[in-house]
């Protein structure tokens, strides 16, 4: 030992000495600096979130450091022809090599040291507590040392193995092979996500890892498996150095070296094991989804057949191996003994299966039994549906109640493309079920999932018109930050909590290491990170201010939202990532991106869900038409006036976007749009001192209801579609009717 | 303190002997290796350093096979070419070298400084041992080389040509450092300075072509040269004609030049023989063609 510790000082001093790479771990410091310094305005306060996108680009590069520091360790002396005579020094080979790999890695985790530092000094900056940053960062760290160690040990390998002009173009091509090219070619390519574990860099476009509230859910349990592995994989790569070495530098029979480094590698081989048996879940989970999804030219919509429920009541406990463990009561109305279409109260759904009563269900959940209106019924369980025969309901009820307990892991994840990320997961760490995934029972429905060609897809309609009042008990996830798209009763003693929503959409749970940000007045609280706390005050300030003004002028109480869900959700499929400002329930899901934050565009996409229920930016006054609807152009004047009132005070001033939308309105507005036509008015109106009309005139419009529903992909729906749910026709005649009527 | 080689031998890929399965033996003091270049001596001086592994027999020291790590701290290595981590320093890498030796006798930091300066103070470099290597001349690398060596105060030093290349004060200085060490140890130099040779060592291997020609005593290897020698007077016409590169050796006269040949048989009614050096018989077993006949 004394040997090795003195051997490795003096590769220690060497590296020192060389100059060149002491500059290399304060630079990378600097660079982290240079990023999280002065952070953009318009885009996300998260330092994590900032700090991790420079880090993968970083990585990146300087993961060519150790690979090219291992080849010069051993081409630079034990392996130099001119350097013959240390090979008679009284230094084992393994002392050698186990000096060389410390030295590196003693000088390598430098680089982590001094990003950590600048993190943690610019956290400090923020406000952030010193343990909340030093857990935020601590994986990453612990990924970048191992990333280096088994680099450095690669390019050991490759400098024992090959002469230094060979070595060093092969640790060139190793380098950009284990950085970039596996991971944006080959994984992507051919699906190969197994070979994750020989990846270099982690951090390259990982969308498990930018949410600091899943993070040890998602990413870190994935590395944990991993890291086994990556360390064994490591001591073979030593062991084969030294196998190679002894022919070199003779110490023992070759045949002890060579059987040393092939149980290296069995070891090794058995450490990749846990890694191994977590994608076949993975796969086995997603090829089951697949099994039971339709094509997507196949699948119809889940409305078609969807059947008004009630009231729905679940409790969900997670067990000791994360299953879910669920107990549902569905109760839904029938009229002439068949449940009720969503899309016409007038006549039943259509049928899934010929005489069944179908639901929804995931297919990773197990029915251990059900009942019917309290008498245990028989079920069919296929794929992702279960469904009982209808002539088991009570002609005599007018509310039907169907009980099922079931059980089962629903940690789903998928890829599309270069991106992989996850349906649902649920565990003691993090949960994210949304409330179409089918975690409890939907009723009626097509499918939960399609397919097209290879590739899976969540459906974005399953609970499309599924609302219903829940009760809601959720236990066993610890001590957890847990939450729900509904309202929440006070936890009780023994650690459960209990959800009520009244005629609410079908509910999301989710939850993590987040915080609640709240202010003194203002009902919304935000979940969020940490790092996100100051930008998050700042943004329920100014949504207290507008709240108090509309309040005060429309007479009504804007109580829709409850939360708001502020944090990077790129790890969850297209529900979150692509419509990024989603409504469930009273919950408002912004995700997070580096580039954008709670600015005051999504400010008005929060006043647009609590003073509309919606978040539509869509124009139904585009068609040559004066009949159309102007609701949208209405909608934004509510928002803009405002402004108007309070100049100076808004940081983005609306009405410059509503000049899009071509109009022939009436007499000699004709050609100028709608939102045009609107803008001029306010402005108008505030000039000749009618603002008070005007407000009058919008109030009245916002009486009759300015909702407007969007079809599952974030648009309208076609005019052929139209039906009254949808939003109101109010016309520019109407407009001026009403406008009239307040002359004063 | 035996070290003893029994049917070592080392063929390389290709098939070529590198040294033919040889039996050898040496004791305490210094011992010369000859030979011609390409003739295996590096070959055999790393086999017996532990360095390469043997294709027959083996190495021992004190009947424990050379190649055992334990064997390392007993052997003493310095190459013909001797290269130095740029960076350090002379002083610092002989710190290095005692205290990182397992079961060495310095084990305290007072300890490892003294036999440091003793070492820097026998090879001369004790006003040098604080610059880095990189700024060493030849001469110094070589010192330090041997220094490198003998620090561990091993049983066995294995030099290979360390005064070539080196001037005659630094030759001097340098073959007394490796006297005086072979009072206790086993030396094994490597040189093709006979002068070397006969001023400090007691025996001597000479190799050919892969093959131990010659194991035994200086005087032993001269007497090769025995009735071979042949001295004349020649005057200049005569020295042309007969072939400069045929002599061993021809010194200008103010008649001439008095001219040295090996041959079998005198070269001219003139010659006389002479008394063998060692030279001559290095010469005699190494370089007289199979057919007999003057010297080349």
């Amino acid at each position: 030992m004394r040997t090795l510790m003195r051997q490795t000082a003096l590769e220690l001093k060497l590296i020192a000495r060389m100059r060149w790479p002491l500059l290399l771990p304060p630079a990378a410091g600097a660079y982290i600096w240079l990023q999280l310094l002065n952070l953009s305005p318009t885009g996300s306060q998260d330092l994590y979130l900032h700090m991790l996108t420079a880090l993968g680009r970083l990585h990146t590069f300087a993961i060519g450091l150790p690979v090219l520091l291992g080849i010069l360790l051993v081409r630079r002396d034990i392996l130099h022809h001119a350097y013959e005579w240390l090979r008679a020094a009284s230094i084992s080979n393994h002392t050698f090599l186990l000096s060389k790999v410390a030295a590196g890695i003693l000088y390598l985790s430098l680089i982590p040291l001094f990003i950590d530092l600048v993190y943690l000094l610019e956290c400090w900056k923020q406000g952030l507590s010193l343990p909340y940053s030093l857990s935020q960062i601590s994986l990453v760290t612990i990924h970048m040392l191992v990333a280096y160690a088994i680099s450095l040990v690669l390019g050991i390998t490759l400098g024992v193995l090959l002469p230094s002009r060979f070595a060093l173009p092969v640790g060139f091509c190793a380098w950009v092979f284990g950085s970039v090219f596996i991971q944006l070619f080959i994984v992507s390519s051919y699906s190969l996500y197994p070979l994750k574990a020989f990846y270099l860099n982690h951090l390259l476009d990982n969308p498990l890892i930018l949410n600091e509230g899943w993070l040890g859910a998602l990413a870190g349990r994935e590395l944990a498996r991993l890291l086994p592995f990556v360390l064994l994989f490591g001591v073979f790569l030593l062991a084969l150095s030294w196998a190679v070495l002894g022919h070199e530098r003779p110490e023992r029979s070759r045949r002890t070296g060579w059987m040393i480094c092939l149980l290296a590698l069995m070891i090794a081989a058995a450490g990749y094991i846990p890694y191994a048996q977590m994608w076949m879940e993975r796969y086995t989970d997603r090829q089951l989804l697949m099994e039971i999804s339709p094509q997507q030219h196949l699948a119809r919509a889940n409305e078609v057949f969807a059947f008004e429920v009630s009231r729905v009541k679940l409790d969900v406990r997670l067990q000791q191996d994360e299953s879910l463990a669920v107990e549902a009561r569905i109760d839904f109305p029938v009229r002439d003994g068949r449940p009720v279409s969503v899309l016409d109260a007038a006549r039943p759904p259509e049928y899934r299966e010929p005489g069944r009563i179908t639901f929804l269900l995931h297919p990773g959940m197990r029915i251990k039994q059900a009942f019917i209106n309290g008498k245990p019924a028989d079920y069919i369980r296929t794929g992702d549906r279960f469904s009982i025969d209808e002539t088991l309901l009570d002609s005599n009820q007018e509310i039907q109640s169907v009980s099922v307990a079931y059980e089962g892991r629903i940690t789903d994840w998928g890829y599309y493309g270069t991106r992989e990320f996850m349906y649902a997961f649920a565990s003691r760490d993090a949960v994210m079920l949304p409330g179409g995934m089918g975690w409890y029972p939907l009723p009626g429905g097509d499918s939960l999932f399609y397919k097209s060609g290879e590739h899976l897809f969540e459906r974005l309609d399953t609970a499309r018109y599924f609302n219903a009042d829940f009760d809601v008990t959720v236990s066993g996830f610890g001590s957890l930050p847990l939450y729900a798209t509904l309202e929440t009763a006070p936890a009780a003693s023994d650690g459960s909590q209990h959800y009520t929503g009244s005629d609410t959409a079908a509910f999301t749970l989710y939850g993590g290491r987040f915080e609640e940000v709240r202010i003194q007045g203002e009902p919304i609280t935000i979940i969020t990170t940490r790092a996100n706390r100051r930008e998050s005050e700042r943004f329920l300030e100014e949504l207290y201010e507008r709240r108090l003004y509309y309040e005060e002028w429309l007479g009504t109480s804007l109580d829709r939202i409850r939360y708001i869900a502020y944090f990077p959700m790129d790890a969850i499929d297209s529900r979150y990532q692509q419509w990024t400002n989603e409504r469930t329930g009273n919950t408002i899901f912004l995700s997070e991106m580096l580039h954008n934050n709670l600015d005051a565009y999504r400010l008005h996409t929060m006043l647009r869900y609590m003073l509309f229920g919606d978040r539509s930016e869509v124009s139904f006054a585009d068609k040559n038409d004066s009949t159309q609807s102007i609701v949208y152009e209405i909608r934004e004047t509510i928002l803009d006036i405002y402004n108007v009132e309070h100049p100076g005070k808004s940081r983005f001033w609306h009405r410059q976007g509503m000049t899009f939308t071509p109009l022939s309105g009436p007499g000699s507005n004709r050609g100028v749009s709608a939102g045009e036509y609107l803008s001029h008015f306010l402005s108008a109106a505030a000039a000749e001192g009618q603002i008070d009309r005007l407000k009058d005139t919008l109030k009245h419009f916002y009486e009759g209801g300015l909702h407007i529903k969007l079809n599952e992909y974030g648009g309208s729906y076609i005019e052929e579609e139209y039906n009254g749910r949808q939003y109101m026709k109010i016309t520019l005649e109407d407009w001026h009717r009403v406008w009239d009527s307040y002359k004063r | 303190m035996n070290l003893s080689a029994s049917k070592l031998g080392k063929r390389y890929y290709g098939g070529e002997w590198g040294l033919r399965p040889a039996e050898l033996h040496f004791g305490p003091g210094m011992h010369g290796l000859l030979g011609p270049n390409g003739a295996g001596k590096t070959t055999l001086m790393r086999l017996l350093a532990g360095l390469l592994r043997p294709t027959t027999g083996r190495a021992e020291l004190d009947g424990l096979d050379v190649i055992h790590p334990r064997q390392r701290q007993r052997i003493g290595y310095v190459p013909q070419t001797f290269q130095m981590y740029p960076s350090l320093t002379g002083r610092e890498w002989l710190m290095h070298r005692v205290q990182s030796s397992p079961g060495k006798l310095f084990p305290s930091r007072r300890q490892a400084l003294e036999q440091v300066e003793k070492i820097l103070l026998d090879v001369n470099l004790t006003s040098q041992a604080d610059r880095p290597a990189r700024t060493y001349s030849t001469g110094m690398m070589k010192r330090l080389g041997i220094a490198q060596a003998m620090i561990i105060n091993p049983d066995v030093i294995i030099v290979d040509e360390p005064t070539a290349g080196l001037d005659p004060e630094e030759r001097l200085r340098l073959r007394n450092v490796l006297a005086e060490a072979s009072l206790t140890r086993i030396v094994l130099l490597s040189t093709h300075i006979l002068s070397d040779i006969e001023a400090s060592c007691g025996s001597v291997l000479v190799l050919k072509e892969g093959t131990a020609a010659y194991q035994g005593s200086l005087a032993g290897l001269a007497s090769f040269g025995e009735g071979k020698v042949w001295t004349w007077e020649a005057a200049q016409d005569e020295w042309r004609r007969y072939g400069p590169s045929r002599l061993m050796s021809a010194r200008r006269t103010e008649e001439g030049f008095i001219c040295r040949t090996l041959a079998e048989e005198p070269p001219n009614r003139y010659a006389r023989l002479s008394e063998p050096t060692l030279e001559d018989g290095y010469m005699a077993l190494i370089g007289l063609p199979s057919e007999g006949g003057a010297f080349l």
